[in-house]
């Protein structure tokens, strides 16, 4: 991982510039990142820690817990709220015994209430695992 | 290369106009014609951040309102902030802040210099709209020991983030989450760890940080102040002493444009509490069998004099060692010098309390060898067996604005050091191979070195100190010379750490022909060949590098006085202890590492029946049989102290015009019983909506604009513009002082001397400096930078500690062949294997136990326990 | 409807239109070689000032001259492109990346040769990861080809181009937030100036482009000024591709002329209304826009005419809400949109935009009363024209833009009715 790191840094004229990157990497290996990681990734690129984690936090895909194995992130903006989401997300999470921003118990699903997608000719639309879907007829679609 | 000459432009600003440079921030150019705009995010030290829109004016041509702070001038630019479009900005701006903001300004420390309030008051809507519940944070959540942090107060206007990431570039406090969720804090609620926190308070212009020893403890308008100089180091910053009650419970930096700028380091902002807190010497204490009794001031000079009278005239002049000086005034230290040396006669004087040697390149090198403010336009510094952040740490954010303005940083040191972050160099050195290191250096020619325009070459203060520190002072000034060509002998320096080690050594402070060094002093004490020894403000049990040798030297000299503002270890031992002032309680002259000589002020009265230094000295010099023309000197000496001051050869006019009297006993220099305000301290008046605060009460009192326009337009323009920290609270800026000349005259060329490597041997060799916090007088109260259970920490290697299955953080014995402390294990994965690193003031451990006169870079043995 | 060649999405359903041999095979490159072979840096320049390319992210600056103020002795520039794409109701860029990963990078490779840039970074919104898997596919076969390197095609210009994913964060489509999220720092807009053509990335003078005014450049160099300048009004030509969305028949992106009817769009290209219902309204140029009503749809979709109007363009976002739908409620969601991003660096953007839905959150569900009215005029007033960067307008204007347009909606909403919900319930 900290060499994946290095070899970011090369394509930047900042080390501080392959931070998003490596938080993407990281993220991307261990699917969420922790406090630790936070420590590793900011000592590896020169930065203070606060400094990284007050870049991260900005973000919202950032994982900050352990998640989900999946993660289903559902549009709740206008045009996805006009065609359903709230009703598909409410169906989500009836079915799975969660409110928007869990993770079921036994760790397979994390829902999340999530910002337009850029997906509104999906509507509804969700992304699950950041792959597109929609428009999502059913909270079983997304489940199967 | 000359520099283009500026381009003048004319703006106006509300009618009036003013020629500013082109480019000058709009905000800059209506301060130049004296019209203030609000502001909060906008502070001239730190980058733009277009933040708060607080200062949105008027700009003709321009349809939207500008924010004064981003906008920089054009020729023939006509600007307003009295328009009706730019009140409803500004009241809108301090609405929306005052939608989530607490308004517990009755128990908020920034009530009263709060520019929240002021705006809120001027400019600020006269009731809140909202019916929002306000948003709730953590009260008083600590970000270190000494700063507090009120969230709900926070207006988000990023001073303190940046900082501490442009400034002080310790970018440990961030704002996480964003919008209006965003907080501030630390990586993890770890606490602060950079040394210049106080500053974040300083800027904070509301009371979201807030200063732990100052919490709770007075209002503004309670405070007296004495505008002086910080007594902590050789930088000499501006400070403003405030007390309340006749205690000092506040420092705040001046404006030093020269000097400090507008900052302090976190030593200077908190470490107040020795002036004013228990324990200080009060009254002057005689030995009687094993413990130190009260006595009269006239009984106790008489009996000094006499000692000192039997010694010369038994054992001759040279019996007697004076120890000390660099915390004194120059007035002092030209006191000391007539009293001692030129008057009683003794060779044996150094300011240095554990030098080595005196004169050669040491002494020719001492100091600053340019201007701090110059010290930014260099285009490479280095910086060898230093930590500049350690030994003078407002010098080093001068430093920093070089490095940031392009300039290379080049460490040569033996064991790891702060200020490698920013390097682009580090020559890790052999222990004791600095004049190897640089030799070696100088053959790379590295062209960051060879190219520079305006290099620096600076070497630390503890080359005083070390065996090898002539042969590293000479090995630098080789090295310079080599890299620069013979003048670089001129931007040549070694530094020193006290306050005032540069009027000392200009005071003639240092050891007269015959005469040995500080350190070699208390050595000849030990082999009896001394037989008086007088202590000024040095503590050497403490801080001499051999404990037993110094306990040897105390209880073989037939006679030890020792002068200091309290209690110490060394103090216990003496025949005579007299109580002296602090440096707040002084007035008088002292000289920075750049030679700049600053008056002090005094802001409070000794405690009990301490007196300043000086009145001692005269006092005691007048029972003594002293030779001409010292006799002469000091007799045209009266008791009038500032007057004194004033005939002295060396001193500049003190301070504000202080006047001092007699006391009725006819003691010299006692202060008369004068309340503060006879004293020249003026008493604050600052900004204050009488009653009815918080803002929107009933009965909210509205004052006049008119009351704070008259208040900013009183704020002096010199030494560049005042920077205003608030609305209303200028800190004041400091008198340029006087810049003396350089010391050095004829600068070498030295014989290169060889290097000392310790002596060969198992085990790690024990590498010690003093850091900036630690154990010491100055600190001894300041319980919160010095944790009372504060415990001593070794640095240690990974490979080292490995080895000896050693955990961070766990408790170990060092021991040397000289002794054997406890500490606790810190791995520094910089530490090369076979060093290891500990704080001589180290709190809690007295770590010259573990080292000789003979070794002071002995091997220890470090083990778990 | 009349006839129309498109052309930013002319490879749209063509089979792996994302390879490279098939993009070469119709067309691709072409530009590029022409460009290297027969024109100066300058001549291509002056090609996209000829054209009068307006810039597609929503400001509408002529994109030639936008290139025109990098200086030219600068040793080290940069080209930013804004693939952030992330205001409701606007997904074009996802589809034309999907389609024609290649278009883009050939227009940001017309665009460093134009200006002299060395390094572009395509900085795509986090969420779109099929999207930056493209685009990096596309330029690793660039790079193979020698469109991208060292020496492109055996010219002296050299070229590298990086994509930069974004992690969940609006405002990293403003500009100079994209900027500081590149450089690693926290998001928040600077403030100008310097302008980034001066000091932008890393330092250095830098253009900034939309993804879809990139797309333009290749045929633009390609098929000359004249041509693109003969597509739409005068004053902003082109082709734009418009994104229709909500209870249309047939959502998706629409590439038609610059300056289009509204009607046409909605009524003909997305097939009308679903299911026999009437428009409610229409917010044409994504979230920050001015709704539209009914009777306002004949406006041509181009920057100056919907400003004529009183709403905007934005990126073509056209969202569509038949009568059903409650506009109050809307621009709660609205409301919340912004609040959830504004970045939190200048006050009023950061209060302001939780005071608006606060009072939303109480108007929308008819709880509020005529002073929230008044509070939610008051409070987007004093956000608008006053915050560091656009985002406070943006969520200032569909504000504005309603009371004035819609109050009776407003006022029913404060008497405890809803004139949308209550008709809703008398049908049912």
């Amino acid at each position: 991982m900290l060499e994946q790191i290095d070899s970011l840094v090369g394509r930047y004229p900042t080390r501080r510039a392959a931070l998003l990157p490596s938080l993407w990497l990281v993220q991307e290996s261990r699917g969420w990142i922790s406090r630790d990681d936070v420590a590793e990734v900011s000592d590896r690129l020169g930065l203070a820690a606060a400094d990284a984690e007050g870049v991260l936090s900005f973000y919202f895909l950032f994982h900050r817990q352990p998640r989900g194995t999946v993660v289903i992130d559902v549009c709740d903006n206008v045009i996805c709220q006009a065609n359903g989401a709230e009703q598909l997300l409410s169906d989500l999470c009836a079915r799975l015994g969660i409110r928007p921003g869990e993770t079921t118990a036994d760790g397979r699903y994390t829902i999340r209430r999530q910002e337009c997608i850029a997906a509104c000719h999906q509507a509804p639309a969700v992304q699950v695992d950041l792959e597109y879907r929609g428009p999502v007829r059913s909270a079983e679609e997304l489940l199967a | 290369m000359t520099e283009a000459p500026q381009h003048i432009v004319k703006v106006t600003i509300d009618g009036v106009t003013v020629e500013v440079p082109r480019n000058t921030l709009l905000i800059e150019a209506a301060g130049k014609a004296g019209v203030h705009v609000p502001r909060f995010c906008y502070h001239p030290k730190l980058s733009l951040a277009g933040a708060c829109r607080l200062c949105s004016v008027s700009v003709e041509k321009m349809p939207k309102l500008q924010t004064a702070c981003t906008t920089p001038v054009a020729e023939g630019m006509v600007a307003r902030t009295n328009t009706p479009e730019v009140e409803d900005a500004r009241r809108s701006v301090l609405e929306f802040l005052l939608l989530n903001h607490p308004l517990d300004c009755p128990v908020c420390d920034a009530a009263g210099e709060c520019p929240l309030q002021d705006y809120s008051h001027l400019y600020g809507p006269d009731a809140s709209r909202s019916q929002i519940p306000k948003r709730r944070a953590p009260k008083a959540s600590r970000l270190s020991p000494v700063v507090v942090l009120d969230m709900e107060r926070c207006i988000l206007c990023y001073r303190c983030t940046r900082f501490m990431d442009e400034v002080a570039g310790d970018a440990e406090l961030a704002f996480y989450d964003r919008g209006s969720t965003s907080v501030l804090g630390t990586f993890d609620g770890s606490p602060l760890r950079s040394k210049f926190q106080g500053n974040i308070i300083e800027l904070c212009p509301v009371g979201a940080l807030t200063s732990e020893p100052y919490r709770f403890r007075a209002r503004p308008q309670d405070l007296a102040y004495g505008d002086s100089i910080c007594g902590h180091c050789a930088v000499g910053c501006a400070v403003r002493y405030e007390a309340r009650r006749g205690e000092v419970v506040r420092v705040k930096p001046r404006q030093h444009e020269d000097v400090n700028e507008v900052w302090l380091c976190d030593k200077g902002y908190f470490g107040f509490e020795y002036v004013s807190q228990a324990p200080r010497l009060e009254h002057p204490l005689v030995r009687s069998g094993d413990s130190l009794v009260p006595a009269r001031w006239n009984d106790v000079l008489d009996v000094v004099a006499d000692r000192l009278r039997q010694i010369v005239q038994r054992y001759g002049a040279d019996a007697v060692g004076v120890l000390g000086g660099s915390r004194l005034t120059n007035e002092e230290c030209r006191v000391v010098e007539r009293v001692f040396r030129t008057g009683l006669g003794t060779p044996h004087i150094d300011h240095r309390s554990a030098a080595r040697g005196t004169g050669g390149a040491l002494t020719d090198l001492a100091g600053l060898p340019v201007p701090i403010a110059e010290v930014e336009l260099a285009d490479a510094i280095v910086v060898v067996a230093m930590d500049p952040t350690e030994e003078l740490p407002v010098l080093w954010l001068r430093m920093r604005k070089a490095i940031r303005n392009g300039a290379s940083l080049v460490v040569v040191s033996s064991r790891p050091v702060d200020a490698e972050r920013d390097a682009a160099i580090v020559y890790r050195a052999d222990v004791g191979g600095e004049v190897d290191a640089l030799a070696e250096l100088a053959s790379q020619r590295p062209h960051l070195l060879v190219e520079a325009k305006r290099p620096l070459f600076l070497a630390g203060s503890s080359l005083e100190t070390r065996p090898d520190g002539e042969a590293v002072a000479r090995a630098l000034a080789a090295f310079a010379r080599e890299m620069a060509g013979p003048d670089a002998l001129r931007r040549t320096g070694v530094m020193s750490r006290a306050p005032n080690a540069m009027g000392a050594l200009r005071a003639g402070l240092v050891p007269g022909e015959k005469g040995v060094a500080g350190g070699q002093l208390l050595a000849s004490a030990a082999e009896g060949r001394l037989r008086a020894l007088y202590l000024i403000g040095v503590d050497p049990l403490r801080t001499f590098p051999d404990r037993d040798l110094v306990e040897r030297a105390l209880r073989r000299v037939d006679f030890l006085v020792v002068q200091d503002i309290a209690p110490s270890a060394t103090a216990g031992k003496a025949h005579v202890v007299l109580p002296a002032a602090a440096l707040p309680e002084k007035e008088g002259t002292i000289t920075n590492i750049e030679g700049r000589r600053q008056p002090l002020a005094p802001v409070v009265q000794p405690p009990g029946e301490a007196r300043t230094d000086l009145a001692i000295l005269l006092d005691l010099a007048g029972r003594l049989d002293l030779r001409e023309p010292s006799r002469e000197f000091l007799a045209r000496a009266p008791g009038r102290v500032p007057e004194t001051a004033a005939v002295l050869p060396a001193a500049g006019a003190p301070g504000p015009g202080t006047k001092m009297t007699p006391a009725p006993g006819g003691v010299y220099g006692v202060y008369a019983s004068a309340t503060p305000q006879t004293r020249g301290i003026t008493t604050q008046k600052p900004f204050f909506a009488p009653g009815g605060w918080p803002l929107g009460m009933p009965g909210s009192a509205r004052v006049s604009p008119i009351h704070l326009g008259a208040s900013l337009a009183a704020v002096p323009l010199s030494a560049g513009e005042e920077i205003l920290r608030t609305s209303d609270q200028p800190h004041g800026v400091a008198e340029p002082g006087v810049l003396e000349p350089p010391l050095r005259d004829a600068l070498g060329p030295y014989e290169p001397l060889a290097g000392h490597a310790p002596h060969p041997g198992e085990g790690i060799v024990l590498l010690t400096a003093p850091l900036l916090i630690g154990s010491g007088t100055m600190l001894a109260r300041s319980q919160r930078l010095v944790a009372a259970d504060a415990h001593g920490t070794i640095d240690l290697s990974p490979r080292d500690a490995e080895r000896r299955g050693i955990a961070d953080g766990a408790r170990v014995t060092v021991s040397s062949r000289y002794g054997r402390v406890h500490a606790y294990a810190r791995i520094d994965p910089r530490m090369p294997a076979g060093r290891a690193f500990m704080a001589e003031n180290a709190p809690g451990v007295h770590t010259n136990l573990l080292l000789a006169w003979h070794d002071s870079q002995p091997r220890v043995e470090v083990a778990p326990e | 409807m009349t006839p129309y060649e498109p052309v930013l999405l002319r490879r749209l359903g063509l089979e792996r239109s994302g390879d490279i041999d098939v993009y070469e095979r119709t067309g691709g490159y072409q530009a590029l070689r022409k460009a290297l072979k027969e024109m100066s840096p300058q001549q291509v320049t002056d090609e996209v000032i000829a054209s009068n390319l307006r810039g597609r992210g929503g400001a509408g600056f002529p994109t030639g001259r936008k290139w025109s103020f990098i200086p030219k002795d600068a040793p080290v520039k940069y080209l930013a492109v804004n693939a952030d794409e992330s205001e409701p109701g606007t997904f074009n860029n996802r589809v034309f990346i999907d389609a024609d990963p290649h278009a883009l990078i050939e227009g940001i490779l017309l665009c460093c040769y134009a200006v002299g840039i060395s390094a572009a970074y395509i900085y795509i919104r986090g969420e779109n990861v099929p999207g930056a898997r493209a685009l990096e596919r596309s330029v690793a076969q660039a790079r193979a080809a020698g469109y991208v390197g060292r020496g492109i095609l055996g010219s002296d210009f050299s070229c590298e181009i990086h994509v930069f994913r974004g992690a969940g964060a609006y405002i990293c489509g403003e500009e100079t937030a994209l900027l500081e999220s590149i450089e690693g720092k926290r998001p928040q807009p600077r403030s100008r100036p310097p302008f980034p053509a001066v000091i932008g990335l890393f330092g250095k003078p830098t253009v900034i482009n939309n993804v879809e005014t990139l797309g333009c450049v290749p045929s633009i160099v390609e098929r000359g000024a004249a041509w693109f300048k003969g597509i739409g009004p005068e004053n902003a030509p082109g082709p734009k591709l418009y994104c229709l969305s909500g209870h249309v028949t047939k959502p998706g992106v629409y590439e038609r002329p610059m300056g289009t009817p509204l009607r046409e769009l909605v009524e003909e290209h997305a097939g009308g209304i679903r299911g026999g219902r009437q428009l409610g309204f229409v917010i044409p140029g994504a979230a920050a826009s001015t709704a539209l009503k009914p009777d306002e749809i004949d406006v041509a979709m181009d920057f100056d005419s919907l400003r004529k109007i009183g709403t905007e363009l934005g990126a073509g976002g056209i969202m569509v809400f038949d009568d059903r739908v409650c506009i109050i409620e809307t621009l709660e969601r609205l409301a919340r949109f912004f609040r959830h991003e504004s970045c939190g660096k200048c006050v009023p953007c950061r209060e302001g935009t939780v005071w608006q839905h606060v009072l939303l959150t109480r108007l929308g569900p008819r709880q509020g009363s005529a002073r929230d009215i008044e509070m939610l005029k008051s409070v987007s007033e004093q956000i608008s024209g006053k915050t560091l960067c656009a985002l406070g307008d943006f969520a200032a204007a569909p504000q504005l833009g309603a009371l004035r347009k819609f109050p009776e909606h407003f006022i029913a909403h404060a008497n405890g009715h809803c004139p949308v919900r209550d008709a809703a319930a008398v049908t049912a």
